[in-house]
């Protein structure tokens, strides 16, 4: 018993503790079915749904959008002009790094938004669709979702 | 009735003489509902709360369910609505610090009492207007336009180099390059901004190309007004750096006497002259920025969220307007930015 105990407290509550640590504190990546649930709830024009997700500001493209109800107005307007991302394909998803801006535009803008709102939990995700390449960037789930932190495209 | 055009407003800035930062009034949250954020001036977001100090070079962002309300040092009151967004800012320095009260989106309403210094100056998207301890509400349409309306004390609207003086439940609306429209009487009754905002909107979507040549006649304007002041900038440049070698030079003579006076009267008002210009011309470049970050770009989601994947030959218009605003933007503006403006 005494033995359980010290091994306990020596050897796995440490093993633990770096678990809990790293698990807490990693960088979080994006995995392909989180991406999909994701698409498909655009899909679907669950606008409250995924205007929860979509935290200010957020990156549409070029441009930035810094008022919450910017955001609602994105998706509720995208609902209205029956926005889907058809025949939706992951391709790839990579942690978001110092050249990352690039991808949307080579710009003041851009490069001060991803290093202001940016981070180890943001991943740069591409989508293939039936119109083109989609880009997300994407954060850390809530409730099984990725938080969505923009979104460009379709790219031809 | 004054009559600033934006460049003779920059000329008069020149009066300014030490650092504004010193003179920084801070506006305290007294009241707040919902969620709100303030932006620092390098660019992080925190959420405001009852007490937060909001200083120069900040802005308060409102969500939609959102209000703040802040008391200056002077005990005037600004009370920025749901969806709206406030900038603080300053033009001059030392005893010329002038507040800068921006409107960027949504409404703002101020109770301003007579300040000790300058009176601040109200900045709208479309025009600047000066006050003299009054109660005024000012409303920022996302298609670039400004409507003021006055419930008590004077305020002269500013825009383009033509100005309104606006007395009680008196208003005027400034759409974006053009001088103030005609003012009208404001019967003391609350306006709906947001059927007023919707309609701006609207406006906009009904011939969005013309909105967007709008919105780059106001930014050709801030363009215009930078551009002008980089002559003289080049020269108190040449002068300062002259001036200093000269000082440099009377250093390594010696002479205290001789080098303190040059100081005084040469080398101090050649560091003061040069560093007013480059407050002028921030001035413009950020109010560029402003109208870039959040008339141009709600713009574009307006239009992109319409026209996801297909475009009518009228959104590739815009699109085609839009795209070279913003390679305009990247090349005119961006230079005079820092990474702290964003």
């Amino acid at each position: 018993m005494r033995t359980t105990s010290y091994a306990f407290r020596s050897v796995l509550l440490p093993l633990l503790a770096v678990t809990f640590l790293s698990c807490a504190s990693g960088p979080y990546a994006q995995k392909e079915p989180g991406v999909l649930k994701l698409v498909s709830l655009i899909n679907e024009g669950k606008v409250s749904e995924v205007e929860g997700l979509s935290p200010a500001p957020f990156v549409l493209d070029t441009e930035t959008l810094y008022l919450e109800s910017d955001v609602a107005t994105l998706w509720k307007n995208l609902k209205g002009a029956s926005f889907a991302m058809a025949k939706s394909k992951f391709v790839s998803s990579k942690r978001v790094d110092g050249e990352s801006y690039r991808a949307f535009a080579d710009t003041y803008d851009m490069k001060n938004f991803f290093a202001s709102y940016t981070g180890k939990d943001t991943s740069l995700v591409t989508v293939d669709t039936a119109d083109g390449k989609y880009l997300l960037l994407l954060e850390r789930p809530i409730q099984g979702y990725p938080r969505i932190r923009g979104m460009r495209g379709p790219i031809q | 009735m004054k009559k600033h055009a934006l460049p003779i407003f920059a000329i008069l800035l020149l009066a300014a003489t030490a650092p504004g930062a010193l003179f920084a009034q801070k506006a305290n949250v007294t009241y707040m509902e919902g969620t709100a954020n303030i932006k620092s001036s390098a660019g992080s977001l925190r959420a405001a709360d009852f007490g937060s100090a909001v200083t120069f070079g900040e802005s308060v962002i409102t969500g939609p369910d959102g209000l703040v309300e802040m008391k200056l040092e002077n005990g005037s009151t600004i009370s920025v609505s749901q969806n709206s967004v406030f900038n603080y800012s300053y033009t001059g320095s030392g005893a010329d610090t002038r507040p800068i009260l921006g409107t960027t989106v949504g409404k703002i309403s101020y109770k301003l009492n007579k300040a000790a210094g300058r009176s601040p100056l109200i900045q709208g998207n479309s025009m600047v207007a000066g006050v003299r301890g009054t109660e005024f509400t000012v409303y920022a349409g996302r298609d670039g336009s400004t409507l003021l309306a006055v419930t008590g004390g004077i305020v002269d609207v500013e825009s383009q180099g033509k100005s309104v003086e606006l007395l009680k439940d008196e208003a005027v609306e400034v759409e974006p390059g053009k001088a103030p429209g005609a003012k009208f009487k404001w019967l003391g009754k609350e306006l709906d901004f947001s059927s007023w905002s919707q309609g701006k909107t609207d406006g906009f979507l009904a011939d969005p190309v013309a909105g967007i040549q709008a919105v780059e006649a106001q930014l050709a304007g801030y363009k215009t007004a930078l551009e002008a002041l980089k002559g003289p900038y080049a020269e108190a440049t040449e002068t300062w750096k002259k001036a200093t070698a000269r000082y440099k030079e009377l250093v390594a003579e010696g002479d205290k006497e001789a080098t303190k006076a040059y100081q005084k009267e040469t080398l101090f008002p050649a560091q003061e002259a040069r560093s007013v210009l480059i407050l002028n011309i921030r001035y413009h470049a950020l109010n560029y920025l402003s109208v870039r970050r959040y008339v141009v770009s709600n713009m574009y989601m307006e239009m992109k969220t319409r026209y996801p994947v297909k475009q009518t030959p009228e959104a590739k218009a815009f699109f085609a307007r839009h795209a070279a605003l913003i390679a305009r933007y990247e090349a005119d503006i961006v230079p005079e930015l820092n990474k702290n403006d964003y």
